[in-house]
């Protein structure tokens, strides 16, 4: 009950983050880009049999997470304060 | 202690920690009372139910109108009943019929599967297994119509004879919406001599494990999953075999993880799973998981079938299986009997509803992160993953460690420590973040 509780307000917080960003169009890579990173591919591939590139990835993902959870909440923060008789 | 005096700051990391906190114990209590859960999942998951009921045994104990939703709208289809007959007074072809009302009218009865020479005319001796492929569908129900599928056994498909019919459920649909239901209800006659020794199933996963050779195994798995769970849009795309010897992880894991493509069919079917690798005399576990190429999950759904195999002389000579549930801890069905003489029980429940969650808490997690995969800043990411995966996949590498013989087993190990200690270093890198956060 407690940790259900607890883990809910967390996922209501999260979905409200990801609402914000769902609203925005989707993303590509640009096409000089994209071939770039076909070019290192095979590269990449053999590198991260020996070292886990993919991770430094998944990493990138999670601090990009972080960061636009908090610059959020800054932006709401923001906007709360300019509310007359708040503070 | 004057929470007065404490900055905002302070208060917040007082909560994330209390969170961390609770996070912890819930997987420690996890831990401790799993042996407890496991065996009541099988039985009693009402929710899900696995259909592996005997007919004169748990069918008079269990829980009537548990009910289950199979499919939204339109005409209820299903397939792949599964009885499995093991009482030696049958005798002659057994029929599956559908009547509406619980069989009193037989508007839309029909015949599936009819099996004569499956079953063969005369006594049945040993338990025979009947799957009737063949789809039963009931047509759309009114609001208060009910529907039952009963079993009988004869030798044409006639009307319904009451003392013949073995075991049953029915469909039927919400007043206020349309959407149907399998639902236990007292549809076995019990009064019926030959409705003892039935197992009735919908949906099942079994499987064994067979080989002669101690360097070649096969997990032959039998499987069927419920409706919701396999069909085109929503299905297992894979079976996975994880071996592990004398039921611990070792360094042979990664080696003997096998996975195996299923094939596009709603039906029942059995795949072969084959292991090659040199087997010493010893007891096994096979881990068996369906899961899902589409999602970051590598576990579909609740099914997990763990298989305990004995290999010896260079053969299997002992095989078992059992189906457990992945969402172990729903407090909802899987609390321990509580009673005077079992106080234990009592506390364990206590604390199982205080501090674990529904495993739905965590389950809805999953599905955020496709919302935002493609959406900036996220986008990028998603994109540079798919562009060196899936080109990857279609090109012939300028050079590849992996084709290096031994070249996993030099560098696993090493490679898992890399992963876990960057995981670490960054997780020390955010909390001396948190530490200096302006919020």
């Amino acid at each position: 009950m407690i940790t259900q509780f607890i883990i809910s307000i967390l996922y209501n917080v999260v979905v409200f983050i990801v609402n914000i960003f769902s609203v925005l169009p989707d993303v590509s890579l640009p096409a000089a880009l994209n071939s770039s990173l076909a070019a290192i591919s095979p590269y990449y591939a053999g590198l991260d049999t020996v070292f886990p590139i993919g991770t430094l990835i998944d990493i990138l993902a999670v601090e990009l997470g972080i960061i636009g959870a908090y610059l959020t909440y800054k932006l709401v923060r923001w906007a709360y304060i300019k509310i007359p008789t708040i503070n | 202690m004057n929470f007065d005096n404490w900055t905002r700051r302070k208060k917040i990391k007082l909560l994330i920690a209390l969170f961390v906190l609770v996070i912890m114990q819930m997987f420690f209590a996890a831990s401790v009372y799993a042996q407890t859960f496991d065996e009541q999942v099988i039985i009693d998951d009402c929710d899900n139910p696995r259909f592996d009921f005997n007919a004169s045994n748990q069918f008079n104990q269990m829980l009537w109108n548990c009910s289950q939703q199979i499919e939204t709208g339109g005409p209820v289809v299903i397939s792949g009943l599964k009885v499995s007959l093991s009482r030696n007074t049958f005798s002659g072809p057994i029929y599956a019929k559908v009547y509406d009302n619980e069989g009193s009218g037989v508007s839309f009865s029909q015949c599936v599967g009819t099996n004569v020479n499956t079953l063969g005319i005369g006594n049945i001796e040993d338990t025979q297994t009947v799957i009737f492929d063949d789809p039963v569908t009931l047509p759309a129900l009114g609001n208060t119509t009910n529907a039952a599928i009963s079993f009988q056994v004869d030798d044409q498909c006639t009307d319904f004879i009451g003392n013949t019919r073995l075991a049953g459920f029915g469909a039927g649909s919400n007043n206020s919406s349309a959407y149907a239901e399998i639902i236990f209800s007292s549809e076995v006659d019990q009064d019926a001599t030959s409705s003892d020794d039935l197992t009735f199933q919908t949906r099942f996963v079994d499987g064994f494990a067979t080989g002669t050779a101690s360097t070649s195994i096969s997990f032959s798995i039998d499987y069927f999953l419920e409706t919701s769970e396999y069909n085109a849009t929503n299905r297992p795309d894979f079976i996975q075999a994880t071996v592990l010897a004398n039921g611990f992880l070792n360094d042979t894991q990664v080696a003997l993880q096998k996975k195996i493509i299923l094939p596009l069919s709603d039906g029942p079917a059995t795949k072969l799973i084959p292991v090659t690798h040199n087997f010493t005399d010893g007891n096994y576990l096979a881990y068996i998981n369906f899961g899902n190429i589409t999602t970051d999950s590598e576990t579909f759904t609740k099914t997990l079938l763990v298989l305990d195999f004995e290999i010896s002389g260079g053969s299997v000579v002992s095989s078992s299986a059992d189906v457990f549930d992945n969402t172990v801890f729903n407090p909802e069905t899987e609390y321990a009997d509580c009673s005077i003489r079992d106080l234990t029980a009592c506390f364990t429940n206590a604390l199982t509803y205080v501090f674990v969650p529904d495993s739905n808490t965590f389950t809805r997690f999953a599905g955020l992160y496709t919302a935002i995969e493609n959406k900036p800043p996220f986008g990028y990411v998603t994109a540079v993953k798919d562009t060196l995966g899936g080109v990857n996949a279609n090109t012939n590498p300028a050079f590849d460690f992996g084709n290096i013989p031994f070249i996993s087993t030099i560098f696993e190990p090493f490679k898992i420590l890399m992963i876990t200690g960057l995981w670490i270093i960054y997780a020390l890198f955010l909390m001396g973040r948190l530490d200096k956060l302006d919020i």
